[in-house]
């Protein structure tokens, strides 16, 4: 050993590698309520309209809702309830002043009683004076709420979804005026539940077209709840698709520029079950002249401007029908499974795509080491879908830290750690964001991450192949200078 | 944030991409011109040979990576 110098550099390089520190975690605050909580009756809701979207594979409830303060004290907190078995398939409640300049509402979940038959979401309103009055817009979404009927259908055979509402909407406060409309993708709606109208009134409901309305019904009490339940069957021409996990990477290279991402799909055709076995002849005959089908055919993904390398992959390897579609102003992946997706059949399989990160991250101008990007949350086909199970991966740089963000829905729940993979010594800075129930409404939302990533931390992979290969010569020349021969 | 996004700016990587394969060729030449330098040569002046040979492979392994898709 010619002295202690390499040898110092070695173990500097080593222990300052081993240094970095895990990302920090910040725990969720769910509202805790006591378990024999009612909502305190002060609001009366004036007037109330009603709108069920049913032309996607979800239920869209649009509620405007003129809210009065009918306590003699400023209130701020309206609840929504929701029965125990309809709750665990809400994907989002939305609040925002309509016509007034209060903006968006905070909603929260309210945990309070597991085993009560009505659970409540709160919204935080802007401070409501007494018998003073909000126009108040709740936008409801929620998941598998048609199912399929009859449940089997031949392979031509028109599909028909079933679907079981409430006459009534469910309001913790007595509604003085309410109307209820719902909303079909086609006027074709054979069965719907129908009232005797009360005398002087037109028929209850009355449909026109692809609309069917409710109402209006005066004065319901809190009590009634619900009221009776409305049930229809409707045609639906569209595969009921949902994706029962997908799990989506994002993974930034800073030494590359890139962000690639990558999407793991496993689906499922919610929709009618074939009757009869699938008849491949009457498939090829079909495809001529291209009917709408219940059956999953194709899926388009808009990959956004300036993608590349995209990848349409399953467990048997590389799936060749797909077509990409790259200009100026979109970037379309052209999807076709290996086989028609019919009702109760499956699919599972990998997209993924590159894209420059300089489109997606930015620095701090006074602070070279901030970062931000701003990705999508989910990006997804054009066609109506719902996802019962998402994973969002960010995987940062090796390095990075102080890692925080700003997600565009509520997450269940996060997880931070460490991704190993190609020339890491430590491990990839990554953080994993789950959600349940999430509509296709959620597409485009944007994620925001914020880490700090240290000049230092960039050089750690070149500095780790510098340290071996240093040392490898090193080594080398010490073998090169030992003296074999046998005499002098 | 929208503001403070917009205040920033892109970031713009030391390489860009259609560059990583002649910029990864050209550090890895460089390296093993080195590292034949360091071996035709068994003097102490060697290990001097070796530090640039060292520093040219590890640059032009990291690029090399990228420049194959693997982004690192």
């Amino acid at each position: 050993m010619r002295g202690p110098t390499p040898w110092g550099l070695l173990l500097f390089t080593f222990a300052t590698l081993c240094t970095a520190s895990l990302p920090s975690t910040s725990p969720a605050t769910p509202l805790v309520l006591p378990p024999d909580f009612t909502p305190p009756q002060v609001f009366n809701n004036t007037n109330l309209l009603r709108t069920i979207d049913l032309t996607r594979p979800y239920s869209r409830e649009v509620i405007a809702v003129i809210v009065e303060n009918g306590s003699n004290q400023t209130q701020t907190e309206y609840y929504v309830p929701f029965a125990k078995e309809v709750v665990d398939r809400v994907s989002y409640v939305e609040a925002r002043d309509k016509a007034g300049p209060g903006g968006d509402f905070i909603v929260r979940k309210v945990e309070f009683d597991e085993k009560s038959p009505v659970q409540y979401y709160r919204i935080d309103m802007a401070p409501l004076a007494p018998s003073s009055q909000i126009t108040l817009q709740l936008t409801i979404g929620l998941l598998h709420t048609a199912t399929p009927r009859p449940a089997t259908v031949s392979q031509v055979d028109k599909q028909f979804l079933f679907y079981r509402g409430s006459r009534y909407f469910h309001s913790a406060y007595p509604t003085l005026k309410q109307k209820t409309k719902l909303r079909f993708p086609n006027p074709e709606v054979p069965e719907y539940t129908k009232f005797t109208p009360k005398a002087g009134s037109t028929d209850d409901p009355a449909k026109a077209g692809s609309f069917i309305t409710y109402g209006p019904y005066e004065l319901v009490k809190v009590e009634e709840k619900g009221g009776e339940p409305i049930e229809l069957m409707y045609e639906y021409t569209a595969p009921v698709i949902t994706a029962n996990t997908l799990e989506r990477d994002i993974e930034v290279s800073h030494w590359g520029g890139n962000m690639a991402v990558e999407e793991r799909y496993t689906i499922t055709n919610k929709g009618a079950k074939l009757k009869d076995q699938f008849s491949r002849v009457t498939w090829a005959a079909t495809s001529y002249y291209n009917p709408p089908t219940h059956a999953i055919k194709s899926l388009t993904f808009d990959l956004g401007v300036g993608a590349s390398d995209p990848y349409y992959t399953d467990e048997i390897g590389n799936i060749s029908t797909s077509r990409f579609r790259s200009n100026s102003y979109e970037a379309l992946l052209e999807l076709k499974p290996r086989f028609p997706i019919f009702g109760g059949w499956n699919a599972s399989f990998v997209i993924g795509w590159n894209h420059e990160l300089g489109k997606f991250l930015r620095t701090d101008k006074k602070d070279a080491e901030q970062y931000v990007l701003k990705v999508p949350f989910l990006e997804g086909p054009k066609e109506p879908i719902v996802y019962d199970e998402v994973e969002v991966t960010v995987i940062l740089p090796e390095g990075a830290t102080d890692v925080s963000y700003i997600s565009p829905i509520d997450i269940d729940s996060e997880e931070r750690y460490l991704h190993k993979t190609f020339m890491d010594t430590l491990g990839r800075t990554a953080l994993k964001l789950k959600v349940r129930n999430v509509a296709d409404e959620a597409h485009g939302k944007e994620l925001i991450v914020m880490y700090r990533y240290p000049k230092f931390a960039g050089l750690r992979k070149p500095l780790v192949f510098f340290t071996g290969l240093m040392s490898l010569f090193l080594v080398s020349w010490l073998i090169g200078k030992v003296d074999t021969r046998i005499a002098k | 944030m929208e503001i403070e996004w917009e205040s920033m700016s892109p970031f713009a990587p030391a390489v860009s991409k259609d560059l990583h394969a002649p910029v990864a060729l050209v550090l890895m030449a460089i390296g093993f011109i080195f590292s034949g330098n360091f071996f035709l040569n068994k003097s102490p002046s060697a290990l001097l040979v070796a530090l640039p040979a060292s520093a040219a492979f590890a640059f032009g392994a990291v690029f090399l990576m990228c420049a194959v898709g693997v982004y690192v």
